[in-house]
């Protein structure tokens, strides 16, 4: 076989003295760094909730019920003692199901305040949001205009807006931990099981599981393309050029989608299916499960009255 | 031979034609008949038509002209509407597809190898007790309720195999099954199948890779690139013929393939 | 985009759940008679992609990379019934186990993203695109169009939820119980978020990945009316009604639901119970009325609430107690037959 003169070169030199500088990580980086972290989230999940423990031993069907029923019941709840009384509750069962803390309080306490806090800071001030003044920041003794906007004379914190600001990032803090508490101490097939007990149509949990079973596939297919793409990437390439590339990255992976889809249909045919599905259920609920959702809907109503109690 | 139907004939195929789009014929004028028990290899270069046979075969796709007759009936769309007929055929015939991300459809291994059986409308506790000898017997046991996406290549493969031959079928088609697996995975498979084919089964493949077809073809389909048939006889009266063997683009000129040294140079 | 749980309220939450259930019947029936058997593995596959469209991180010319949502696509290329499906499938797992937006708040999310997004896209990729040919630029500037007016519209909705919370929910003083802003705020600062960068990158992603299909598989782009010709008339008439039932009940439910878990200042639950509501600076004080009875003051012992809780209370431990009973014989029970075994 003749190959061409260019191919049999050597390619030039590496340059060793770092005179290019550092290029900020691009978005191949980041897209790569994405999917890596959802592979390492599947994985470390389904290790904590391997672990022997409180939480892991009961049945996924008790803690789907209890997950949405409690977060009702925290979403209810208008008292800060009551909701932070609960927190602690669920602290400490999570701790004493070995669940990794960094996981269950930091990854929430440092996203959520930050996120939620930000969004929520204009409120507190009396321009944004009328109240009674707690703090008063700056008084300018004459009301301010603005084009059509008009402000009152005094800047200030208002107690209302404080106190609404505190309640929203201890309520979407406590309802993210919730989930995370009962979602890491679950395998997400179990959890997924969990919904064939329940009123969901068949149609729609295999649609599910299925989906959940080819996120993993795509993810990989995509994770390949951008691999590829870094391989080629000589940091040269124009923003135009990149966003065509993850165009063409998308539209393939639709390609690669509807083949997938008509081989699945064609598995699923040969093995039988016609249109009409058939699951194995999961084994019978035992006393300590039933015990557990008891406790755990008694604790709601008790949440629920002790809010009306303190009016 | 061909047309009269003796008893031990499951699959007649008469004069077949198939094409993807139109124009571009991937089957063309295809005739021929398969015995029960027999271990038939369909070999041929990529694109030359095989894989689309054995859908055709197993009923998942039909024959443009021609037709094909499986356990003595027409084998058409309309036939497999019939729910009786529909329900013997997919548990008498079992595929293993070439992808198994697209066969492993099922959230985990246990419920991938409980479907067939519970598609076949097969009580219960006879589908848990098919999973867990299935499971022992290739060895998959301890992957039960692990996800599809953790499992290796081979691992994939053996759940795939496992997955088809929970409902006990007659017959099995592989369609390259031997794609992507190391050599250890590659042997275990063959004396896999050839424990089947002593079972009685029968085993229906197509490949392009030449090293496995003397361990477990007694018969070798040899398919051209215009999608017709170049040959059709017994392994070692086919496999000798390399001027065919060149002509079909199976192998290079410059590939030293011959019989009984497959395995190394394959 | 994707609300997290806490910023609506709960009854809020019901509501959009339920119009969103409702929408995915419509969606559910309508798809099961256009595709047929295959449309299990379509829908699945279609929904692990939108899941992994939404992880494309897209370069913006300032430098930086955003997030496309990806629905205006689906719904362009699989029809917005079959892309509603997978998108809300998409966002359910999102949800269970990344944590991408609330539990509670699935419906409203669902309603935005994959109800109120893919119909308004379609609707205008239709609009523009008309009759003409695959191959024609009225396509590409289609699906730009419906990208970006598509997402605006959802963050529009988000928006009104949004600013809704204030107005329906606050205690006696006025302070707000879930997101604080009224519709004045909210509606134009999520619009404005979505009008300038999220609205422009939706309808890129959707412009360039169609100019991409045009070029190499414009077969692709014709699935939808391929498949969706067949289809025998769908009584929409069911669904719209449905939906518009539910939207004419939406603000009285809300309205409704607010007084009777009036807790935070319905009048005539002061009335009826005859306490004052304590506010926030006593909020210690529960924890002694519940524990330390003798400290009660008149007509508290007398509500029935206090009572309940004083009921579920003991409930709660008896239960507790009766449990770690059981729980011990059966472990001692458990060793003695190892021991004897």
């Amino acid at each position: 076989m003749e190959l061409p003169n260019w191919l049999s070169e050597a390619s030039p030199a590496l340059c060793r003295c770092g005179c290019g500088g550092r290029r900020k990580g691009n978005f191949i980086e980041k897209t790569l760094r994405d999917i890596i972290k959802i592979i390492q989230e599947a994985v470390f999940s389904e290790e904590i909730a391997l672990r022997p423990g409180f939480l892991q031993r009961l049945d996924a069907r008790i803690k789907v019920i209890s997950l949405i029923y409690l977060l009702i019941i925290v979403n209810l709840c208008a008292h800060l003692s009551l909701l932070w009384g609960f927190y602690l509750v669920l602290l400490a069962i999570a701790v004493s199901s070995k669940l990794p803390l960094r996981q269950v309080v930091a990854r929430v306490w440092l996203v959520i305040p930050l996120f939620t806090g930000i969004m929520v800071l204009p409120s507190i001030f009396n321009w944004v949001r009328p109240g009674d003044p707690l703090w008063v920041i700056a008084d300018f003794h004459h009301s301010l205009h603005l084009g059509y906007l008009s402000f009152p004379s005094v800047l200030a914190v208002t107690s209302q807006g404080l106190w609404g600001g505190i309640m929203l990032i201890s309520r979407v803090g406590i309802s993210v931990s919730l989930a995370v508490v009962l979602t890491l101490s679950t395998r997400w097939m179990d959890f997924l099981r969990a919904l064939r007990t329940f009123f969901v149509p068949k149609i729609f949990i295999m649609t599910l599981e299925m989906t959940y079973r080819y996120i993993f596939v795509l993810v990989s297919a995509m994770e390949e393309m951008f691999l590829a793409r870094k391989a080629r990437d000589a940091g040269q390439s124009a923003p135009k050029e990149e966003r065509r590339f993850v165009a063409s990255a998308v539209g393939g992976l639709f390609g690669k989608s509807l083949q997938m889809s008509e081989e699945v249909y064609w598995a699923m045919t040969a093995r039988g299916y016609s249109g009409e599905i058939r699951l194995l259920k999961g084994s019978s609920l035992c006393w300590s499960d039933v015990l557990v959702l008891s406790l755990v809907v008694l604790a709601g109503l008790i949440l629920i009255a002790a809010n009306k109690v303190m009016g | 031979m061909k047309g009269d139907l003796c008893l031990d004939e499951i699959f007649d195929i008469l004069n077949v034609s198939y094409s993807y789009l139109p124009g571009y014929p991937v089957l063309s004028g295809i005739s021929l008949s398969i015995k029960k028990g027999e271990g038939l290899v369909i070999l041929g270069a990529n694109g030359s038509g095989k894989s689309t046979l054995l859908k055709m075969l197993c009923g998942l796709i039909h024959p443009e002209e021609g037709k094909i007759l499986a356990f003595g009936k027409e084998l058409t769309e309309d036939a497999l509407r019939d729910p009786k007929f529909l329900q013997d055929f997919r548990q008498k015939v079992g595929f293993v597809f070439q992808n198994s991300d697209a066969q492993l459809f099922s959230a985990t291994v246990r419920d991938e190898l409980a479907f067939a059986p519970l598609q076949a409308g097969l009580p219960k506790e006879t589908v848990q007790k098919r999973v867990t000898d299935i499971a022992q017997l290739v060895g998959i046991g301890n992957l039960l309720d692990r996800a599809p996406y953790k499992l290796s290549g081979g691992e994939k493969k053996k759940v795939a195999l496992a997955c088809v031959l929970t409902v006990n079928p007659e017959v099995l088609f592989l369609d390259e099954p031997t794609n992507g697996l190391d050599p250890r995975t590659q042997f275990w498979l063959v004396e896999f199948l050839q424990a089947l084919q002593t079972a009685g089964k029968t085993v229906i493949m197509a490949t392009h890779d030449l090293s496995i077809v003397e361990e477990l073809a007694q018969r070798v389909i040899i398919f051209r690139e215009n999608h017709t048939i170049a040959a059709d006889g017994a392994p070692l009266q086919v496999l000798t013929n390399r001027q065919l063997l060149l002509e079909v683009n199976l192998i290079h000129e410059r590939s030293h393939f011959h019989l009984g040294g497959s395995r190394q140079h394959g | 985009m994707h609300i997290p749980d806490g910023y609506l309220s709960p009854q809020t939450d019901a509501l959009l759940g339920i119009a969103s259930v409702i929408a995915a019947a419509g969606a559910a029936y309508k798809t099961a008679h256009t595709l047929r058997a295959k449309y299990i593995p379509m829908l699945s596959i279609g929904a692990a992609f939108s899941f992994t469209i939404m992880m494309f991180n897209v370069p913006i010319p300032d430098g930086t990379t955003a997030h496309a949502v990806g629905g205006s696509l689906l719904a362009i290329l699989l029809g917005p019934w079959a892309a509603m499906i997978s998108i809300s499938i998409a966002l359910i797992i999102q949800a269970l186990f990344f944590g991408d937006g609330g539990i509670l708040a699935l419906g409203a999310n669902i309603m935005n993203m994959a109800v109120v997004l893919p119909f308004v896209s379609y609707g205008i990729y239709r609009l523009v695109a008309g009759k003409s040919g695959v191959s024609s630029k009225r396509h590409w500037i289609g699906a730009a169009i419906a990208g970006y007016v598509g997402l605006s519209a959802a963050a529009l909705c988000a928006g009104i939820e949004f600013g809704l919370q204030p107005l329906l929910f606050h205690t006696a003083n006025g302070t707000p119980l879930y997101s604080p802003y009224g519709l004045n705020i909210a509606v134009p600062a999520m619009l404005f978020a979505h009008l300038t960068i999220a609205g422009p990158v939706e309808g890129l992603v959707s412009a360039l990945v169609v100019t991409y299909l045009q070029r190499t598989n414009p077969v692709m782009l014709q699935l939808k009316s391929n498949t969706e010709k067949s289809v025998g008339s769908f009584r929409y008439r069911t669904l719209i009604i449905g939906l518009l039932v539910l939207a004419v009940l939406s603000p009285l439910g809300l309205l409704a639901s607010g007084t009777a878990f009036g807790e935070w200042g319905g009048e005539e639950l002061q009335a009826k119970f005859g306490f004052i509501p304590s506010g926030l600076q006593k909020l210690g004080d529960f924890w002694h009325h519940a524990f330390l009875k003798d400290y009660g003051i008149s007509g508290y012992d007398h509500t029935f609430w206090q009572q309940a809780l004083g009921y579920l209370i003991s409930a709660f431990f008896g239960l507790l107690v009766i449990g770690m009973i059981a729980l011990i014989v059966q472990r001692f029970l458990g060793r003695s037959q190892g021991r004897t075994s």
